[in-house]
Formats: structure tokens, C-alpha cells, sequence
């Protein structure tokens, strides 16, 4: 178990470096990119989590998808709220942390449900989902006005940073 | 333009402390040969820096992030430290319960009290600390939470440790949340995710290095041992940041009344509109201070909408 949270480490560097060189150049791209790589990465698990070299491939991958995240909204974050940068970061802080404590949360009572050990990939899978939602009326929007990015962000962040609690 | 180049950049704070924000907004104004014809569409388009060809994003996003500064690294220290106390914890808990004389579940009770302190903590204290120069924050932030790491070594009481453990979460939040400003600040926007994955580095570096490194000094020592080392250590961090972290002065940043207006629509949205470009009078003194007082921090942070603009139309 330790090395597998060493995988997801290893993973989450490479993630937050590749967001942050790709995030700069399309951020909402890079965004929905890494929300539908994590709920795949999730569904697969959901499967293979029983076979040992899969599910430290899928762990790491999942490190790198989940953790990237960090790199791409809290910028964002930070520039739409212009105003008052630190509060705009601090409510991103604050994000990830009550999509890591509702996450692991419902995951402890998934695995205890009749899902068993699948039962937090399939709340993971399901939170990161939810994170699209926002990001496909953040894109939407953006034709229009870019008012919303905010308020969208942060619920997608709520809902990526699930995704590596689960485990 | 050479806005990236130290030496305007040094005069710009000089001229901040003696004349205020205004002036560094006429200084850097007549310096840049861009174009007045402010907040018409084609500007706000356009690519930074203002070049006549266009299409030039890329290349200039690319000189941009040539080098990420030094503060980034440094304040990447910083969120190694809060991360590796994060989630070292976890490890240290049969231990600490054994020792405390609790169960193992209510020792869990410091993970979710650590959660909880950081979600209630970050907006709280930054809210509070708005008026308050980013360094200092950093470093008081730093210095409170090597004291929660100590209260919670010499404790015998769990109860004690479980309030020093949300006290440090308190400051974990903080300085995550205004590390991630001063970062995106000293980058200028467009490169701000790159200097987010830095300092995220120091997140992910932490479950890699930081976490077994403090669980093998755990069963060595002890989990006293492991809180004392953090401790130390993030004392260090909290001189060399001091020391090292450029001063900004929060000047004119805004109200309480106003952060709460900036959590409505209107605050974050009017970000999108290059506000900065219009006359001085069009917009609230308060706004125009604090993007003073940021680009008194880091140089090129004056035209982040003009970067922003392009890549968002990039996208």
C-alpha cells in the first residue's frame, strides 16, 4: 500500500508539471481533458483494481490526472478573482479539501456499503463526472461572457480532488 | 519591451514606496509601446507582448516562461512541508494513540479536525489577513505552523494535540492559499499554471519523499520526533522566506465589504474586462492600488489580462 501512494506521488509530479506547461496555453482544454481522463482512469479501476500491475499503472495515472488539477484552477482561481488574489486561492484551497474530506467520507461508507472494495472508484467515478458538468457550462458560457469561471471552477475542483481520496 | 528586466522593475517599487500605485501605472504606461487605443475589442485580443504580427503568443508565452523565478521554488519548500505534515500523520497515528492513551479511531479525529481547520481556515484567514503584506503572511503563517508542530510534541493530552493539529491546519491553508497568489503573481498570469505545477511539486514530492522519510524517522524516533523535525524545519523556511521573498505592500487592498462583493458575480466577472487599460477615474482606487501593489511584487504582472486574453482565445 505505501508504494502504491509512492505511484500516485510520482504520478502527481508528472501530472502538476504537464498541467502546468499545457495549462497555460488552453486551460479549459487541458481542464476537460484531465476531468475525462480521470473518470476513465476511474471506471478502469473499477474492473482491474484486483490485479496488481494494472492498478499501480492506474494509480499513477490517476495521481497524475487527479493532482493536476492543483496547477490548472487554482490560477485560474487566482485570475478571475483579480481582486482579492490570496481569498481567490484560499477558496481553492478550501475546495480541494472539502472534495478530499466529503470524498474520503463517502468513500469509507461506500466500501462498507454493498459495493464493497469497488465502492469508492464508483464514488470517484461518479465525482469526477459531476466535475464535467460545470467545465461543459464553463465552455458554454464562455462564448458569451466569462463571468462564471469562477463559481465553475470551484465546483470542479470540489469534484476532481475526490477522485484521489478514494483510494 | 523589457518589462521582464530587473532593473524597471526595482525602480517601479521605488517609485511605489514614494509616490503610490498610480504612478507605476503612468511609469510603465508611456515606457510600452502599446497601443492607447485602450479597451477597444481588437485590444483586448491582441497578444502580450503587443507585437505587430500576430499570431506571436506562443512565442512570447514560451520567452515568458523561459525561467520561473526563485520565489517559486522557494515557496515550493514551503508546500512540501504543509503536505508532508498533511499526510505523514496517518502513519503516526498507532503511535500517537498507543502513547496519548486513545483509540485508533478517535486519533483519526486529527486527520479530519487537520482537514476541517484548512477548509474553514484559508478563506477565514485570508480574508482577515487581506491588509497584511503576502510576506508577512507567508512567513507568520510558517511561524504558526511550526508552533502547532511543537504544542503538539510536548503534549501529553490528545485534546491538545488535536487544537495545535487544526492550528496548524489554519496556517496550512493560509499559506497554500496566499503561496499560490504570490506564485501566480510573480509569473504574471499566463503563466500561472506552470508556477502551480511548481508548487504543487512540492505537494507531490511530499507523498513521494516527504511522507515515508518522516514515517521511517517515526519508528526511529518516534512521532514527538517527527513533529519536532517539522517543526525545525519549517522555522527555517520561515527565515529564508523572510528574507528572500520580495516585499509587497497590500496597500489599498480591498475591504472586508469588498471581498464580499468580489465573492458575488460582479467582482470576478469585471476581471474580464481590461479595466486596468481604462482611465484611472472609471474604475475603484482600491482596484487600481492592490494591481499596483502586485506588480510591485512581480514585474510583468501588469498586463496578465493581455496574456490572459491570449490564451484564452487560444483555447
Amino acid at each position: 500500500m505505501p508504494l502504491v501512494l509512492v505511484g500516485f506521488g510520482i504520478g502527481s509530479l508528472i501530472g502538476t508539471n504537464l498541467a502546468g506547461r499545457f495549462g497555460d496555453r488552453g486551460p479549459l482544454r487541458t481542464f476537460t481533458l484531465i476531468a475525462v481522463s480521470s473518470t476513465a482512469v476511474l471506471l478502469l479501476l473499477i474492473p482491474l483494481s484486483t490485479v496488481t500491475v494494472p492498478t499501480i499503472l492506474l494509480v499513477i495515472l490517476l495521481g497524475a490526472t487527479g493532482m493536476a488539477v492543483t496547477a490548472i484552477a487554482t490560477p485560474l482561481a487566482v485570475r478571475f478573482g483579480q481582486h482579492s488574489p490570496s481569498l481567490a486561492a484560499a477558496l481553492a484551497v478550501s475546495a480541494f479539501n472539502v472534495g478530499i474530506a466529503a470524498g474520503s467520507a463517502l468513500a469509507g461508507s461506500a466500501i462498507e456499503s454493498s459495493l464493497g472494495a469497488i465502492g469508492p472508484e464508483v464514488v470517484g467515478a461518479v465525482m469526477v463526472s459531476l466535475g464535467l458538468v460545470p467545465l461543459v457550462i464553463l465552455g458554454a458560457l464562455r462564448a458569451t461572457n466569462l463571468t462564471h469561471h469562477e463559481v465553475a471552477s470551484e465546483s470542479k475542483q470540489v469534484a476532481e480532488l475526490t477522485a484521489e481520496v478514494t483510494l | 519591451m523589457g518589462v521582464s528586466a530587473g532593473t524597471p522593475h526595482d525602480r517601479g517599487s521605488h517609485l511605489l514606496a514614494a509616490t503610490g500605485c498610480m504612478e507605476i501605472a503612468r511609469y510603465h504606461g508611456p515606457r510600452t509601446p502599446r497601443p492607447r487605443v485602450a479597451h477597444s475589442e481588437g485590444l483586448f485580443m491582441s497578444t502580450y507582448p503587443p507585437t505587430p504580427r500576430a499570431g506571436s503568443a506562443a512565442a512570447a508565452t514560451e520567452r515568458a516562461s523561459a525561467k520561473l523565478p526563485f520565489v517559486v521554488m522557494l515557496l515550493s519548500v514551503g508546500t512540501f512541508l504543509t503536505a508532508t505534515t498533511e499526510f505523514v500523520i496517518a502513519g503516526l497515528l498507532p503511535d500517537l494513540a498507543a502513547e496519548l492513551d486513545v483509540s485508533l479511531g478517535r486519533a483519526g479525529l486529527l486527520i479530519t479536525a487537520f482537514a476541517a481547520g484548512m477548509i474553514v481556515g484559508a478563506p477565514v484567514i485570508a480574508i482577515a489577513t487581506a491588509r497584511v503584506p503576502q510576506r508577512s503572511t507567508l512567513v507568520g503563517a510558517l511561524l504558526l505552523f511550526s508552533t502547532g508542530h511543537v504544542v503538539a510534541a510536548i503534549s501529553s493530552s490528545f485534546a491538545i494535540v488535536l487544537v495545535a493539529r487544526v492550528v496548524t491546519a489554519l496556517a496550512t491553508g493560509t499559506f497554500l492559499a496566499v503561496a499560490a497568489a504570490v506564485a501566480v503573481a510573480a509569473v504574471g498570469a499566463a503563466n500561472g499554471a506552470r508556477a502551480m505545477g511548481t508548487l504543487m511539486s512540492g505537494v507531490a514530492l511530499a507523498t513521494v519523499v516527504g511522507v515515508p522519510l518522516g514515517s521511517w524517522v517515526g519508528q526511529l524516533v518516534g512521532w514527538r520526533g517527527v513533529l519536532w523535525g517539522l517543526a525545525v524545519v519549517s522555522a527555517l523556511a520561515a527565515v529564508v522566506i523572510a528574507r528572500l521573498v520580495p516585499h509587497s505592500k497590500q496597500e489599498g487592498t480591498p475591504s472586508l465589504r469588498e471581498q464580499a462583493d468580489i465573492l458575488s458575480d460582479g467582482g470576478f466577472g469585471s476581471s474580464s474586462q481590461p479595466r486596468h487599460l481604462s482611465p484611472a477615474a472609471s474604475w475603484p482606487p482600491s482596484a487600481t492600488s492592490h494591481r499596483c501593489s502586485r506588480s510591485a511584487l512581480a514585474c510583468p504582472i501588469m498586463p496578465c489580462h493581455w496574456s490572459w486574453s491570449a490564451s484564452e482565445s487560444g483555447l
